[in-house]
């Protein structure tokens, strides 16, 4: 047997146990050493010896600390009350216009996002604050849990972003680049989201009813109550743009400042920082789990030198390169359907990152190209956690509005999921805007 | 006729001269002399997953069976080898590497006794990169952020006044761009890779034929097990191209390298000055705590290194 | 990928309320760890940019934390079941043989991290006896990666206990 047979073996082999409910990086694990010991004729040792310092190096890795810090940090501002203000501030000043309050429930989402990592913490935490406002003044249940779900992806889409922590550490760049190309597509997804709540509310103004406009003091007040997010993120945005500190160093401030503003706020006793670390303890062991399989398959699917043949074979089989984007960023969204995000990623980014970068796109520089994608990955991975059956938002925003049918809510999304595929085929076409903030410094 | 496939892992690029210039040549000679009985299969970039201090284990356990690697990522494993680490004992990598070569023959076997050594070389010697002032008296050192990579280099930083930070060589141009680190102590042959001529303008060595304030000692092991089980003609093969003459083209590609970075720079508008005598003088002196320490981190061993420091130098200085 | 689920929505039996508890241990002393590096990262940042005088081996320190902390996350992870897994196919199955299917992903669970721990205990030993030791700081290398081993054999043990309760009726009527 080949190596690229026994790779195809393992990988097969993998997605039956992954298939069969076994854990999904355990269901790495036994694919990647099943792969290691038929690569090496079932000599034990080479795949113990792998073993030997799996954990420890994997766990160890000064960039992924960044991801329970944003865990934390998310939680630390949930209790200090950050995401009602954000609401509050938007609700104030477009409140009263037709579909303003879900607008404004997309714009907090934006601004949680900018100091949350987590698509699923933004749309639970927004979810609990803006939804049961929304009902209550008389927005269907559709648009409201749709928009909701929708905007919780703004989590991710603005920095600092999970999955861009994952791709970094997965293909070696650089996450300040990488975060700094998410920010203005992340502000074209919160403009797309605005025009589709815009263009429901036109054809259907019941969905969406204007609510009572406030006066200039309650906007004012509301305003000043959100300047600690916007403190917090100019201090992370400088921090790691303006280069003084590391993205693991610009989070831990972070950290700090929400739970800072926690406990001044009176949100944060010692029962809400239990409930923080429990949180960021589940958050981070399922992310960590999956990475210690997913690391033991790479190295597995390296020794059978799959990925090395693919990304040879698709080289100089001829596609054209925007053809094998297409398929790549196809399979994303298929396997979106059946698995979490992030798991997609470990899964994925190995094969395809060396096909990708093995290609011509545009003239593009490696840099350019590993960043460009990394963008790209994050939209579809973002897409998978919207799109029915298995959005993970999709059920938490459905959990939080009792009385809401599931099936309302998937209809719901999918105007939003329109506007998601219209702006990954604009990044396609246009790798300039996410490179344009990358680049800004050495202009 | 058996059919040998040789694993080799390192952590650089497929791109980087040491896979390019030295061991696929070298892989294709051994295809050649054995009438393609040995074949190799490149691991680069840590593919086998890792990190790079992980590398000598994965060879001594048969994960990879040829890795190229660094002593000093396994810091205090290889005490006696870091000798050449220790500062200005390096002039440049064709002679530092025979010195490195000769010396491990003479006082470091032990050391290596899990493996079977195919090579040693040193990195040629690290200069002063900086961006916003160049550094040419003593008094530049201080408080000056540089970014160094080798437990000794680091101990050297702080010695002569500055301030040594770690940090992975993939983040290092950035930094340097945003002001995070004044610059970097780091070998010539860095400097093209990651473009450090374009955020450093000033670049401090010594005078040609001088000791570096520091370098990296590299090393090219393969697994015992998989040497010894090789067929006597096959192990001959090996024999014959590794060793000195591995050590000789890897000293001569990093010089070739480093002569590279000289011309690279001199073509963006870099300035390289040499280190004045009195300058190289009273970095010499101040950094002598840093051998001190040395001796007492190998005397808490029992190693005498007085011996070992001095041989180091001698055969250093040995044209 | 599973659904939120309610915490403690099944009392759980004696023992496993000490695993619990215990788990809990571990994951609050991880979080401690984790807001003791957001000290030492604040004081490091600070350091160098007024002094020019970071934390000497900041990032090796922190390293060591997050590899600690993170292990120590695991056993409270599993024991809420929280682990990641495709549940779309399985759906239309009965909840008997689901069960059955989890106990296995978690004895499958239990002996990856069983192995894990050994192998990591192997590692701790060869690295005291190589003497290696950090880059900045000269600490021995081997005590951080020997403090992953409770927590991976915890883990071990907890999915053990995860695995025995799946087989049992209450929990697979759920
Ligand atoms: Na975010
Ligand atoms: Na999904």
């Amino acid at each position: 047997m080949s190596g690229i047979t026994i790779g195809l073996a393992g990988f097969g082999f993998m997605l039956v146990l992954m298939a069969l409910r076994i854990h999904i990086g355990i269901a790495m694990f036994t694919a990647g050493s099943a792969i290691y010991l038929v690569m090496n004729q079932g000599n034990l040792n080479a795949w113990l010896f792998t073993l030997n310092d799996l954990a420890y190096a994997r766990l160890s890795n000064y960039n992924l600390s960044v991801i329970p810090l944003c865990m934390l940090m998310g939680q630390f501002a949930t209790h200090g009350g950050l995401s009602r203000s954000l609401f509050r501030a938007a609700g104030s000043l477009i409140g009263h216009w037709r579909g303003g309050l879900a607008m404004s429930s997309s714009l907090a989402c934006i601004g949680f996002g900018a100091i949350s990592g987590s698509s699923l913490a933004t749309a639970a935490t927004m979810g609990q604050v803006a939804l049961p406002e929304l009902l209550q003044k008389g927005y269907s249940g559709r648009l409201a849990t749709a928009t909701l779900a929708a905007s919780g992806t703004l989590g991710i889409l603005v920095p600092p972003s999970v999955p861009l922590v994952v791709y970094a550490v997965l293909t070696q760049e650089s996450i300040g680049k990488l975060f700094a190309a998410a920010v203005i597509p992340g502000i074209i997804a919160l403009c797309g989201y605005l025009l589709v709540i815009r263009i429901i509310v036109s054809r259907d103004p019941d969905a969406g009813p204007a609510s009572a406009k406030a006066s200039w003091r309650e906007r004012i007040e509301a305003q000043f109550r959100v300047l600690p997010v916007v403190g917090l993120f100019l201090v992370i945005v400088v921090g790691i743009y303006g280069g003084w500190a590391s993205p693991t160093e610009a989070t831990s401030i972070g950290a700090a400042g929400t739970g800072l503003i926690a406990l001044v706020t009176g949100g944060l006793r010692l029962p809400q920082l239990l409930t923080s670390i429990y949180r960021t303890a589940i958050a981070t062991a399922m992310i960590f789990l999956v990475l210690l399989g997913a690391d033991l398959l790479n190295s597995g699917l390296a020794l059978s030198q799959l990925p090395v043949e693919l990304a040879d074979w698709v080289k100089h089989s001829g596609l054209p390169p925007l053809l094998v984007l297409a398929c790549i960023l196809g399979i994303y969204i298929l396997l979106g359907c059946v698995m979490d995000s992030l798991a997609m990623l470990f899964l994925t980014v190995p094969i395809f990152y060396p096909v990708i970068m093995g290609l011509d796109f545009y003239g593009m520089s490696a840099t350019d190209k590993s960043v460009w994608f990394g963008i790209l990955v994050l939209m579809v991975v973002e897409i998978g956690l919207v799109h029915p059956p298995v959005g993970m938002n999709l059920y938490i925003i459905n959990k939080l509005a009792k009385g809401v049918p599931m099936r309302e809510t998937a209809l719901g999304v999918m105007p939003f999921l329109a506007s998601d595929f219209a702006r990954i085929v604009l990044l396609v076409l246009f790798p300039a805007i996410p490179l344009f903030l990358v680049r800004l410094p050495h202009a | 006729a058996q059919e040998v496939v040789l694993k080799i892992a390192h952590f650089l690029p497929a791109g980087a001269p040491a896979q390019q210039k030295v061991f696929q040549p070298w892989c294709d000679t051994l295809k050649a002399d054995s009438g393609g009985r040995i074949t190799c299969q490149f691991y680069p970039a840590m593919q086998l997953g890792g990190t790079p201090a992980q590398l000598v284990d994965q060879v001594r356990n048969g994960v990879a069976d040829v890795v190229w690697t660094a002593p000093g990522y396994s810091t205090g494993r290889f005490p006696r080898i870091e000798a050449f680490e220790l500062p200005f004992v390096v002039a440049d990598a064709a002679s530092g590497s025979r010195a490195v070569w000769q010396y491990y023959k003479a006082h470091a076997e032990a050391e290596f006794a899990a493996f079977k050594v195919l090579a040693f070389h040193v990195d040629g010697g690290q200069a002063i990169h900086t961006a916003g002032r160049g550094v040419a008296k003593v008094e530049d050192w201080k408080g000056l952020k540089l970014r160094a990579s080798t437990r000794l280099g680091a101990k050297t930083v702080m010695a002569l006044g500055g301030a040594p930070v770690a940090m992975p060589p993939s983040q290092l141009t950035e930094a340097i761009s945003k002001g995070v680190v004044d610059g970097a102590m780091g070998s010539w042959e860095l400097v093209v890779p990651l473009k450090l001529d374009e955020v450093t303008r000033y670049h401090a060595q010594p005078r040609k034929g001088e000791p570096y304030p520091s370098a990296t000692v590299l090393m090219v092991l393969m697994n015992k097990d998989k040497y010894e089980k090789l067929p006597a003609d096959l192990k001959a093969i090996i024999d014959s191209t590794t060793g000195l003459p591995m050590t000789e083209t890897l000293g001569a590609v990093f010089d070739a390298e480093n002569a590279h970075a000289h011309e690279v720079v001199a073509a963006s508008g870099g300035t390289v000055t040499d280190f004045s005598p009195e300058f190289a003088a009273a970095m010499k002196e101040a950094s002598a705590p840093v051998e001190a320490e040395w001796l007492k981190t190998l005397a808490d061993r029992g190693i005498d290194g007085k011996p070992l420091a001095q041989a180091a130098r001698e055969l250093a200085t040995t044209k | 990928m599973s659904a939120p689920k309610e915490a403690g929505e099944v009392p759980l039996l004696g023992h496993s309320r000490a695993l619990l508890r215990l788990s809990e241990v571990f994951a609050l002393s991880g979080g401690a760890l984790f807001i003791a590096m957001v000290g030492l990262s604040i004081v490091s940042i600070v350091g160098r940019k007024l002094w020019s005088a970071p934390v000497n081996g900041d990032i090796e320190l922190l390293q060591m934390g997050t590899g600690i902390a993170a292990a120590a996350f695991f056993p409270y992870c599993t024991m809420k079941n929280e682990h990641l897994r495709v549940e779309f196919f399985t759906e239309g199955l009965s909840p008997r043989l689901r069960a059955g299917l989890d106990a296995l992903a978690n004895v499958m669970l239990a002996a990856a991290m069983a192995l894990l721990a050994w192998r990591s205990a192997v590692q701790a030993h060869e690295l005291h006896e190589a003497g290696e030791v950090t880059v900045m700081r000269n600490i021995a290398v081997w005590i951080p990666v020997a403090c992953l081993v409770p927590s991976l054999a915890l883990t071990a043990i907890c999915s053990l206990d995860r695995a025995v309760d799946c087989l049992t009726s209450r929990s697979a009527a759920s």
